[in-house]
């Protein structure tokens, strides 16, 4: 097992990963707000909205961010444990959260803060077993 | 809660749904072909055969389903309500897990799932946007 200590650049990459992250979700949001409000009547009006969610750059921009997450998670997992680098990504909330404050000048009140702080403190505690269960399943 | 919101929060259940079909699609792939030894060759190998099966297309089709309805939600709601509920794809994986998978679900991943359950019902609350 490689529990024991998570060297550094492992540590930075896995922050650089949800960094990525947080910054796709920030392009997605992006192409969100060009795409403006949008009525869903019908089949028709849903295939418009995925072509011209498509035409988007920013689109195109969180899509590559997520394939290169996806590149480097790959290799981060191949040097540590599941249930060392995927309580990790409960960060992810919190960083989302700071961006949308930050960026998109979303007001934060104090119950969606809780909420966000439970849920970091559950995806941890959830995503911290997935190691342990498989072995005992073994 | 009104209507809109209620809406809101039904399509982010769905895009949940359709992450949880997917990650489980792909699991079940997963454990078909099974795997041992990392390296670039193996890793396109298994890339290949696990793309030969329908059940990844079906899997990528729900992931593409998802991203466009996670648009949509995003046209209509805040990125920090959207994205914190979107958590509750960890209590979908656990039981899908549970169900399908048959996995063994321990004490601490249900004390995680309540603590997710309680975040997602306080930044419900303080609605969409």
């Amino acid at each position: 097992m490689k529990n024991q200590g998570v060297p550094l650049v492992i540590f930075f990459i896995l922050i650089m990963n949800e960094a990525a992250d947080t910054f796709a979700q920030f392009c997605f949001k992006k192409t969100a707000v060009l795409q403006g409000t949008t009525s869903m009547a019908g089949m028709g009006d849903a295939w418009a909205f995925v072509c011209s969610a498509l035409g988007q750059g920013y689109l195109w921009i969180g899509l590559v961010t997520v394939a290169v997450v996806l590149v480097s998670w790959l290799v981060v997992l191949s040097k540590v444990d599941l249930s060392v680098a995927m309580p990790m990504t409960s960060f992810s909330y919190v960083f989302v959260a700071l961006t949308s404050m930050i960026f998109l000048h979303e007001h934060i009140s104090v119950m969606r803060w809780c909420g966000i702080l439970f849920i970091l403190v559950g995806v941890m505690i959830v995503s911290q077993s997935s190691h342990r269960e498989e072995e005992k399943a073994q | 809660m009104n209507g809109q919101l209620a809406f809101v929060i039904f399509l982010i259940v769905l895009t949940s749904v359709c992450d949880t079909i997917n990650h489980l699609g792909l699991k079940v792939c997963a454990n078909t072909v099974g795997f041992k030894v990392m390296g670039v060759a193996t890793v396109i190998r298994y890339t290949l055969r696990i793309l030969s099966m329908p059940l990844a297309w079906i899997s990528i089709l729900f992931s593409l389903l998802s991203l466009f309805l996670w648009l949509y939600v995003l046209t209509m709601a805040d990125l920090s309500f959207a994205f914190s509920l979107d958590s509750m794809h960890h209590v979908f994986i656990a039981l899908a897990s549970r169900a399908v998978l048959k996995e063994n679900v321990g004490w601490q991943r249900w004390l995680g799932t309540i603590s997710i359950m309680i975040g997602i019902v306080l930044v419900a609350s303080s609605g969409a946007t």
